[in-house]
This record gives C-alpha cells, structure tokens and sequence, in this order.
C-alpha cells in the first residue's frame, strides 16, 4: 500500500475543514455535508520572453493567481457549518480552511491549507433536485493573531497515531 | 527581543519556498473534553482560543487540533512554535514546553534578632558573653548550672 495518503483515493474518501481557533492554534471542524469540490485557479502567471537570440519563446515565473475552492454545499444538513459558512459570507469575514486528502488525524495527511472569503454563496431550490448552494471560496488576504500576513501552507499530518 | 528572535529573523530570511510546510499531529477531541480541559486549567494562555471554538457547540461535536495545543492545555504545559529549515524549506510544527504552574513558596526563615528575650536566652551557645560566668572563675565550663537561669545583660 501506497505510503503517500494511502494511495489513490475518490473524492468522497476527502475531507474538507474549517479553522475555528486561530492561525497558531487552529481547531479544524469537518465540513462534510458537501458534494463535488475543487481546488481551482492554481495557476502560476507568466511572463513570456522573446527575443532575436533564441527561437524558443520562454516563460518567467511571475505571481500565483488567485485561486478558488468551488464546493456543492447541501441545504438542510450540518447547520453548524452552514451557519459559520452564511455568517462568514455576510460579515465578509476570511477564515482559514483545509483541503486534504484524507482525515486530518491520521498519518500521511496531506492537504492545502489557506485563508479565504465566500465570494459567491447561491441558493438553488430545483424542483426534482436537492436544494443546495455553489458555494465559491476565493483565496483571501488574511492576518493572524499578531498582525502578521498569513500565506497559504502546505499541511502535513505525522505523529497521529 | 532575545537570542530566539534573532534566530527567528535571522532564518525567516533565509532561501525558501513560498509555501511553508505546516507539521501538525492531529488528534480529534470532542467539545466536552475540551471544556473539561479548559475547566481543569482555566488560565492557561490557549484556553480562551479553544473556549470560543466550541462556544454553542453540542458536547459530542468532534474537533481536530495538534496533539501539543490540547495536551498543553489539559497539563498546563506551554506550547512552541518551532521552525525549522529543511532543504530550503519551512518546516513549522508545535512542542510542549515546561509547565506553567508556579512552584511552591520556600519556607520563610526567621532570625533571632527580633525574637522575645526568653527565646533568645534558650537559643544562646555555651560561650557567649551573656553566659554567666562560673562563681569559682574556672573557664572549663562556661554553661550555667543545671536550675540557674542567666540573666540578660542590663543594658
């Protein structure tokens, strides 16, 4: 068995949390009345280079995009989260979240942990579907307890077990 | 500012990626140990953080935190940040400190000087001028007999 995560895994096997404490002291709650989700936008912006001197155009490294976490959030299910979710959108509040590949208290966890604000929060109530909101999470310019920019992290969970 | 700031900046400038790795060993706690722990150490700097984490949340609510944070909390221990460059890269990850309770008071001594006259003439040595001195003037035993009570110089 794969030492990375487990292995391969479908996205149901994934979990995604919410920060309640603060940056040096996160308290991670699961958001888990959610369906599909992505981690979009991950692009690194670039600068193209040409010149006489070479016939291959190349790239420079320029800044990181802003990306998104794009998430079906299920209406009538997990009002705790719910309830943090619609008062953090309304108040414009950021928070720091969590995508990771699998339980954040097990070994081999890895996920990406950033600060964002709920930049689009719909309400769809179809007839002959499940009512549920396209929630968009936008990464976000955060400060930490001390006043400090907090960037994004890459999060690894070892000493678990 | 101390020698771990130095260090801090002094290796916050040095080469590294911009995403920094976070190390946590995660532990799922339930909001009632949490408020049991909080209860057990109220004045611990992380208890205020983990109160209003599960203010108005069911007792059954599961948490996630890093091992050191709640451990620090339930035995009043201190929590560190520590840092750590790893092939230019930020490794940052928590560490139990020592504990934060206060150590028991010394016992306090007390000095003679001020004592009543009976407790300082019961603690006076056998050679002290205040003893008196033998009626037969021999200098072999300066400590008064056994019934006679020394008397304090009149000053």
């Amino acid at each position: 068995m794969s030492s990375f995560s487990g292995g391969p895994k479908v996205g149901q096997r994934m979990k995604l949390y919410r920060n309640s404490g603060t940056t040096d002291t996160p308290i991670w709650q699961e958001i888990s009345e959610i369906g599909d989700t992505t981690l979009d936008g991950m692009e690194l912006g670039t600068a193209e280079l040409k010149r006489r001197a070479s016939v291959w155009i190349k790239v420079l490294a320029a800044l990181f995009s802003a990306f998104n976490l794009n998430t079906r959030l299920v209406h009538g299910l997990g009002g705790t989260n719910f309830t943090a979710l619609r008062t953090d959108y309304f108040a414009r509040t950021a928070r720091e979240y969590a995508c990771c590949n699998g339980p954040i208290d097990a070994d081999g966890t890895e996920g990406f942990r950033f600060a964002a604000l709920l930049t689009q929060f719909p309400w769809d109530q179809p007839l002959e579907d499940v009512s549920g909101h396209d929630v968009v999470m936008t990464h976000a310019y955060y400060e930490d307890e001390e006043g400090d920019e907090v960037d994004p992290s890459w999060l690894v969970v070892e000493g678990s077990s | 500012m101390g020698v771990q700031d130095l260090v801090e900046r002094l290796e916050s400038n040095q080469p590294q990626g911009p995403v920094p790795i976070r190390k946590m060993a995660g532990v799922q706690v339930t909001a009632d140990e949490i408020r049991e722990a909080i209860a057990a150490n109220p004045n611990h700097p992380l208890a205020w953080v983990f109160g209003q984490a599960v203010e108005g949340q069911p007792g059954d609510t599961k948490l996630y935190c890093d091992r050191a944070d709640i451990l620090g909390l339930a035995t009043n221990r201190a929590v560190r940040s520590r840092r750590h460059m790893v092939d230019d890269e930020l490794h940052l990850s928590k560490e139990l400190g020592p504990s934060l309770a206060k150590p028991a008071a010394a016992p306090a001594t007390f000095s003679t000087q001020f004592a009543s006259p009976e407790a300082s003439a019961a603690e006076v040595p056998a050679h002290s001028p205040r003893t008196r001195r033998p009626k037969t003037g021999s200098v072999e035993s300066a400590e008064p007999d056994a019934g006679e009570q020394v008397e304090p110089p009149a000053n």
